[in-house]
């Protein structure tokens, strides 16, 4: 009972169809009785009216005066069941009179009538007495009767209850009472109908809507609220926040597929970096200790070339020394080819002494066959140093061309050795700019490895933060999951 | 709205309306001043007309009473016939009456009843000239010929009562063929109000007749008569004034064969009749003021009497009333004249002894507001002048009978009265027409014109 009175309260219609039946009722019965009252008053201005009626009709020849004593009449005119009508004269006299027993009376010998004192009054309008017997109201009139001429006759007298007028009052009262119930009743089954049919049940849709937007589920088909005042406006604000909200949602759940997706392959590539930092950090820790061992080469070489260099330009100065030496060897050669000359001339000359001595030692027969034997040994050894005579002439005509080709190899080395040591010191330099620039590249491989380190270091991050982006992605799907979408 | 804006406003409700109600107040007070009371100087003894005749009564006693009441100096003596000298079984007693007040010196009365019995009086007084002689002529009061119906001031009435017009014309009334609605119904006739022919009426009285015969036990008189006042000659009368080609020659009460062969006629029809024993056969012992109920009774099917009869009726039973219907007389073929009239009830006497206030008394019974009185009492019309004194048709079938009549016959009316004079022709007042004779079947037509002639 409770639940349902707390449900029946907490709909908005309700509370304001309650509040302008509250209102209504306030109003109604505040205004009823107000206009009860007035009614009441009306009523009593309209019987003390209808009490001068008769009055003004007799006094204008409309009405007879006979009227009076019929209580029909009167009743007709007045309104009310008259008790007592008279028509009294300004001689005291009872000229008419609903109690007939007082007819031709004088009114000083009846006693509810001379207490008035009026009836020797020349009364320029009528008086009223509002009177009560027995609990009964009663209302007294005692009105001047005049002729049309203005001539002064005297008084109609009235005395009725206000039975009926009461009778209306209670009856307008109760009349009040149970049309304003009954509007009250009708119009708050209107207000009730009207508020459900124009509010509660559009506020339902939208409440409905809304409940279902913030359960996520979230519907294609727009509210269909045909009105032009804020509920249609709110209506069409709600379905165009409902179509935002599809198109976001539908949106978000795309990119949040999207950014799963692409978090996905973002820490497979972040893992595939961070593995190929690693391996690159790797190479370039090979590649900086190559880079190092390489300069450790190039400063080796940088020594050896100006070991090189040293050697070199000892070679030049070796060579050149050499050339000289060779230009001496050569011209010892020389000398010695002259010499070798000579000996072959000598060796000639003894080849021709010894051909002259076995010529001799021939001639001196067998005693100079000894001889002829040394003759011919001699020219043997004659033939023979000729021949080592040629031999070494031509050894010497061959070290000299050999010592030219030397020379000339010499003189093309020399250049070539001021070239190569020229070159080596170039080497040199190279090698200490290649040194230089290896300590650079070292410094550089260092630094890239710094950088691979950090990459790798970063690609770990981004494979973490990637894991994490798709796992927020993915959260992010879950969360925007939470928005169904119809169709 | 804040909850206390919504207080506020219903205290405001509730507040607004008892402020308002504070501003209506009921009237009350006057100025008084003391005034004299007046004393009576001044009587007018007045008599009166329609003793016990109900609202016809009542008008008259009213009249005095609020003469009484607007002239607090001057007390009316109001006493009506029957109280004085009236004696019913003397159709002649007020014409007495008059004929002996009109010559004292001294009379006792200022008011005086005629009631437009010129002929009465001169038979007792023989004298044509007995209401100029006697009587005030109001027709020289402008007052009295502006409120009197111009048609009524003409020289022909003027000559009527002797070169006067004495008072006046308060009682207008038609002759009718009254019938009892209920007894016609019971017998299956269906009467025409109005344009009613000689056949249709010999119909109904056979009918009537037939049904008697029928109902043994039945004593409905097909048309009833009295024998002190005899009325049943009206619808022979208007039957006969049918049969002239001019109603003027009828009106002119010329004797010629005409008019004999016309009556003729008439009495042919009420042998006619008689065969179906058309009255109740010893209407002569009958009291008409005995057998007033008679119609109201439903003991007879036609009842001829004026239209004041409602009122007498009214005051004796209102529902039976009601079955009574007025119908116009039946006639051989259509005429423009019709038994009627306006009359002259009251007159001034001149040597009265309060003269003048017995003028001033009948000026203001002639006023517009008694004529609407008497229409409305008596639905019969008025000689009175008023804007509102004419019947109207569709209230009743009394004031639809007074409409009919006044609408087709305007004032061409003729007073009905057993006149030998409108049968036989002037100056054979009191010559026997044998309508009554020939009705029972005493005798036959032929033997009544036999007779006449």
């Amino acid at each position: 009972m409770n639940s349902s009175i707390k449900d029946f309260s907490s709909k908005l219609s309700n509370k304001i169809s309650l509040l302008i039946i509250s209102v209504e009722t306030v109003a109604l019965f505040s205004l009823g009785f107000f206009y009860v009252q007035r009614f009441d008053d009306q009523l009593n201005v309209s019987l003390k009216k209808n009490f001068e009626t008769p009055a003004f009709l007799l006094s204008n020849g409309m009405l007879n005066y006979e009227s009076v004593e019929d209580s029909i009449v009167l009743a007709t005119l007045v309104g009310e069941m008259v008790s007592d009508c008279k028509i009294i004269g300004t001689n005291g006299k009872i000229y008419y009179s609903l109690s007939l027993e007082d007819k031709n009376k004088d009114v000083a010998t009846i006693e509810n009538l001379s207490n008035y004192g009026l009836f020797d009054k020349e009364l320029s309008e009528a008086i009223f007495f509002d009177e009560k017997y027995q609990g009964e109201k009663f209302l007294t009139m005692i009105s001047p009767l005049r002729l049309a001429g203005g001539k002064y006759l005297g008084y109609l007298y009235i005395h009725s209850p206000k039975t009926i007028i009461q009778k209306q009052s209670r009856q307008l009262t109760w009349l009040f009472i149970i049309g304003s119930v009954f509007c009250i009743l009708l119009t708050s089954i209107v207000i009730i109908y009207y508020f459900n049919k124009q509010f509660t049940s559009k506020i339902s849709l939208l409440l409905k809507r809304l409940t279902n937007m913030k359960e996520g589920k979230l519907m294609s088909s727009p509210i269909q609220i045909k009105s032009n005042d804020e509920l249609g406006w709110l209506a069409a604000s709600i379905n165009e926040l409902n179509l935002s909200l599809i198109k976001i949602v539908t949106d978000i759940l795309k990119s949040a597929n999207t950014v799963a997706g692409t978090s996905s392959s973002i820490n497979q590539t972040s893992i595939a970096v961070a593995a190929g930092a690693a391996e690159q950090a790797s190479s370039v820790e090979q590649v900086s200790s190559s880079v190092e061992e390489m300069n450790a080469n190039i400063q080796e070489n940088s020594a050896n070339a100006t070991v090189t260099e040293n050697i070199s330009k000892n070679a030049k100065d070796g060579i050149a020394e050499l050339l000289e030496r060779e230009s001496q060897s050569k011209n010892l050669i020389n000398e010695m080819a002259e010499k070798i000359t000579i000996i072959n001339d000598i060796a000639i000359q003894t080849n021709i002494l010894s051909l002259n001595a076995a010529v001799e030692a021939a001639r001196a027969g067998s005693e100079g066959r000894g001889f002829a034997v040394v003759a011919a040994e001699v020219r043997k050894l004659a033939e023979r140093s000729r021949l080592a005579a040629d031999e070494i002439s031509a050894k010497a005509i061959q070290t000299v061309e050999i010592s030219n080709s030397n020379h000339h190899l010499l003189v093309n080395l020399a250049p070539q050795i001021n070239k190569t040591t020229q070159l080596l010191q170039e080497i040199k330099v190279s090698s200490s700019e290649q040194s230089n620039g290896a300590a650079q590249i070292n410094h550089a491989i260092q630094a890239l490895n710094l950088v691979v380190q950090k990459n790798a270091a970063s690609a770990d991050s981004m494979s973490a933060k990637s894991t994490t982006m798709e796992d927020e992605a993915r959260r992010l799907k879950s969360a925007i999951e939470y928005f169904t979408l119809e169709n | 709205m804040k909850n206390y804006q919504i207080l506020v406003f219903i205290a405001w409700l509730l507040v607004f309306p008892m402020a308002c109600q504070q501003t209506s107040n009921s009237k009350d007070g006057a100025h008084l001043k003391t005034i004299e009371k007046t004393s009576t100087t001044k009587q007018v003894n007045f008599i009166g007309q329609w003793y016990h005749e109900g609202n016809r009564e009542l008008l008259v006693r009213n009249i005095a009473r609020e003469y009484e009441f607007q002239n607090q100096n001057v007390k009316v003596n109001l006493k009506f016939p029957e109280e004085i000298y009236y004696q019913r079984e003397d159709p002649e007693s007020n014409a007495k009456f008059v004929a002996n007040i009109i010559t004292q010196k001294n009379p006792e009365w200022d008011i005086i009843r005629i009631i437009d019995d010129f002929a009465g009086v001169y038979k007792q007084t023989n004298n044509p000239n007995w209401a100029k002689d006697y009587l005030v002529d109001f027709s020289a009061i402008q007052e009295f010929r502006d409120k009197t119906k111009p048609e009524l001031l003409n020289d022909s009435i003027k000559r009527k009562w002797g070169g006067i017009i004495p008072g006046p014309f308060l009682e207008g009334q038609y002759w009718a063929l009254w019938y009892n609605s209920k007894v016609a119904e019971k017998m299956g006739i269906k009467i025409k109000n109005n344009q009613m022919t000689v056949d249709d009426f010999v119909s109904y009285i056979k009918d009537a007749h037939a049904y008697n015969q029928h109902h043994r036990d039945s004593t409905i008189t097909p048309l009833f008569e009295a024998g002190d006042w005899q009325t049943a000659g009206g619808v022979f009368f208007q039957m006969m004034a049918s049969c002239f080609d001019n109603s003027s020659d009828f009106l002119a009460q010329k004797a010629s064969k005409e008019r004999l062969n016309n009556w003729h006629k008439v009495l042919k029809v009420a042998e006619e009749l008689a065969a179906y024993d058309i009255l109740n056969p010893n209407y002569k012992q009958i009291a008409w003021g005995e057998s007033i109920s008679t119609l109201l009774n439903e003991e007879c099917l036609f009842y001829v009497n004026g239209s004041w009869m409602y009122n007498i009726w009214l005051s004796i039973d209102k529902e039976k009333t009601m079955n009574c219907v007025p119908a116009e007389f039946p006639v051989f073929k259509e005429t423009n004249i019709y038994p009627g009239g306006y009359q002259i009830m009251w007159a001034v006497l001149k040597n009265a002894p309060n003269k003048e206030t017995a003028i001033d008394f009948l000026l203001k019974l002639n006023s517009e507001k008694v004529g609407q009185d008497w229409v409305r009492y008596t639905k019969c019309p008025t000689g009175i002048k008023t804007s509102m004194a004419e019947v109207s048709f569709g209230v009743d079938q009394f004031e639809d009978f007074s409409s009919y009549i006044q609408r087709r016959y305007s004032t061409r009316n003729y007073k009905y009265t057993e006149d030998g004079n409108l049968i036989a022709g002037e100056d054979n007042s009191n010559k026997k027409f044998y309508l009554r004779a020939v009705l029972t079947g005493e005798m036959s037509a032929d033997e009544a014109i036999g007779l006449m002639n």
